[in-house]
């Protein structure tokens, strides 16, 4: 019976495994993190720094270092680079995102080209922009755990900070919020949180499980602190639930060649959204109570 | 904003605080009774930004006021309020900040729904500054002799009103100047726009700069205006 759901040597196969560990902690990382992003409304930004660690992952394939690391490293740079020219101002964040990511991806055009013709690397492109987690390497672990220790340490730390500052900087600022430096490591923590989904379902789908998890756990949910939690969670439920399926898909008709599990992560995203779309938010408050208004009156006058 | 009402008024207990919060009950009740204080209960559960302007206001005055302050500094507290949200706003500020012993700092460009609560004023304009109880200062001589033009100050339905001056013979019949402007006479904003198309080149002053300094002492609320009824 479990057979129909979870298809022979799915437990037993070192891939999925790591699949599962890697997928997993990239999604929670992702919903988590997304939360913030999406109640700061800065989707956007997180978009663009998905995009530039195309850059960091081209190049990793250039300098024989790990997909995460380039990923990582150019996601920080990039994040400090926005704040540089002006992320904070509301004004100039989606320029200075536009900014820094089209410089990223201009780079990340020549290096993509480099690493398709100077390397033995096949599939480094579609590696990079689409993800491999049945492919990845068990060395990166470590690198993953660490990675996602630092962002949800961000999150914890500056858990209050990053919700005033995100409803109001100069309520924060009221409050002895360093305003800016909170904005900083929301970015750095939102750099981390793509690089580690772009590992698992590639830089282009990263947005994905960054947006779509918070998206759909914020359309649920008022409360800030569970809608986290519930972004983490549905984050995960997404990922593991399409890495049964892509596994399973090497057994389905007609080529039996397996589908990539990236389609069915973001598949599952997207599909959770729209199921919360059918959830009519709760209005909480009864029909609001109103004191007569001044037009009230003089039709009670007539009478 | 897609935080609560009640997440927000907690903020301002804690938010400078690091760390996750941990669920308290004191916490919870404290927050519930600073909601109460500033009639907030209704909406404690609804998105900040689901909420109307004078909601919001509420909700932004019981975030400042829950860390228990000594002073309150507002900037334009009433700006983008219509004028029932406005009175209801300054009563609110009046009352609760008179319970709990909060001197309040506000810098606003319309006195009018402030005179009944003030207690002393700096009133800047024409680059000068008048400063002084209310009663010394908000009186047509003072006034229009800061803004170099005319200014009446209004006593009508124990209330005390400024308005730009009809010195210059285009004769507004006070009392319709000071219906349109008073902020329980429950007319439409449109009459007020009345009084300043009539006398274009006071546009800007009608109401003047003014920086209104209110004190938390209650007996002193009515040292402005008659009290009602006495007019």
């Amino acid at each position: 019976m479990l057979h129909l759901v979870f298809a022979p040597g799915f437990f037993t196969s070192a891939p999925v495994r790591l699949a599962l560990l890697t997928g997993g902690l990239a999604a929670l990382v992702s919903g988590a993190v997304g939360a913030f992003t999406v109640l700061r409304g800065q989707s956007y930004a997180g978009h663009a720094l998905a995009d530039i660690s195309v850059t960091g992952g081209s190049a990793s394939y250039l300098l024989g270092i790990s997909p995460l690391l380039g990923f990582a490293g150019t996601g920080v740079l990039a994040a400090g680079a926005m704040d540089m020219i002006g992320v904070r101002r509301p004004r100039g964040r989606d320029l200075a995102t536009g900014i820094v990511r089209g410089a990223g991806l201009g780079v990340a055009a020549l290096l993509l080209y480099w690493d398709t013709t100077h390397t033995s690397t096949t599939g480094a492109a579609t590696t990079i922009l689409f993800g491999s987690m049945f492919t990845l390497s068990p060395s990166v672990v470590p690198l993953v755990i660490g990675c996602a220790a630092a962002a949800l340490a961000i999150v914890a730390v500056l858990y209050r900070p990053l919700l005033l500052s995100s409803v109001s900087a100069d309520l924060a600022a009221a409050r002895g919020i360093r305003v800016r430096a909170v904005g900083l490591a929301c970015l750095i923590a939102i750099a981390l949180a793509v690089s580690l989904s772009a590992l698992t379902i590639g830089t282009i789908l990263a947005t994905a499980l960054l947006v779509g998890p918070a998206a759909t756990a914020l359309r649920i949910t008022r409360r800030p602190g569970r809608a986290t939690i519930l972004a983490a969670v549905l984050g995960v439920a997404v990922t593991w639930l399409g890495i049964v399926l892509a596994y399973d898909s090497f057994t389905w008709p007609p080529r039996h060649d397996g589908w990539p599990v990236s389609f069915f992560v973001v598949a599952l995203t997207v599909a959770g959204y729209l199921l919360a779309q059918l959830v009519r938010p709760r209005s909480v408050s009864s029909p609001r109570r109103r004191s007569p208004g001044p037009a009230a009156e003089p039709s009670a006058a007539a009478r | 904003m897609p935080v609560r009402a009640r997440d927000l008024v907690g903020l301002g207990l804690d938010g400078h605080r690091f760390g996750l919060p941990l669920p308290s009950r004191a916490r919870r009740q404290q927050v519930d009774e600073m909601l109460r204080a500033v009639d907030a209960g209704r909406f404690a559960d609804e998105r900040v930004g689901n909420l109307s302007g004078g909601e919001q206001q509420r909700v932004m005055i019981a975030h400042a006021l829950i860390s228990s302050p000594r002073l309150l500094l507002l900037d334009e507290p009433l700006a983008n309020l219509d004028i029932r949200s406005a009175q209801e706003i300054i009563s609110l500020l009046a009352r609760v900040c008179a319970e709990r012993q909060v001197a309040v700092l506000i810098s606003a460009h319309e006195i009018n729904p402030l005179l009944p609560v003030m207690d002393s004023v700096v009133y800047l304009a024409g680059g000068r500054a008048a400063s002084g109880s209310t009663s010394e200062v908000v009186r047509s001589e003072v006034l229009s002799k800061l803004y170099g033009h005319h200014v009446d100050v209004i006593r009508v339905h124990g209330r005390i009103l400024v308005v730009a001056g009809t010195g210059d013979g285009l004769d507004i019949p006070a009392e319709a100047g000071a219906a349109a402007c008073s902020p329980n006479s429950g007319q439409s904003p449109a009459a007020g726009e009345a009084v300043a198309a009539e006398d274009p080149p006071l546009l800007g002053e009608q109401v003047g700069h003014g920086h209104a300094l209110g004190h938390n002492d209650p007996a002193s609320h009515s040292a402005a205006g008659d009290p009602p009824g006495e007019h």
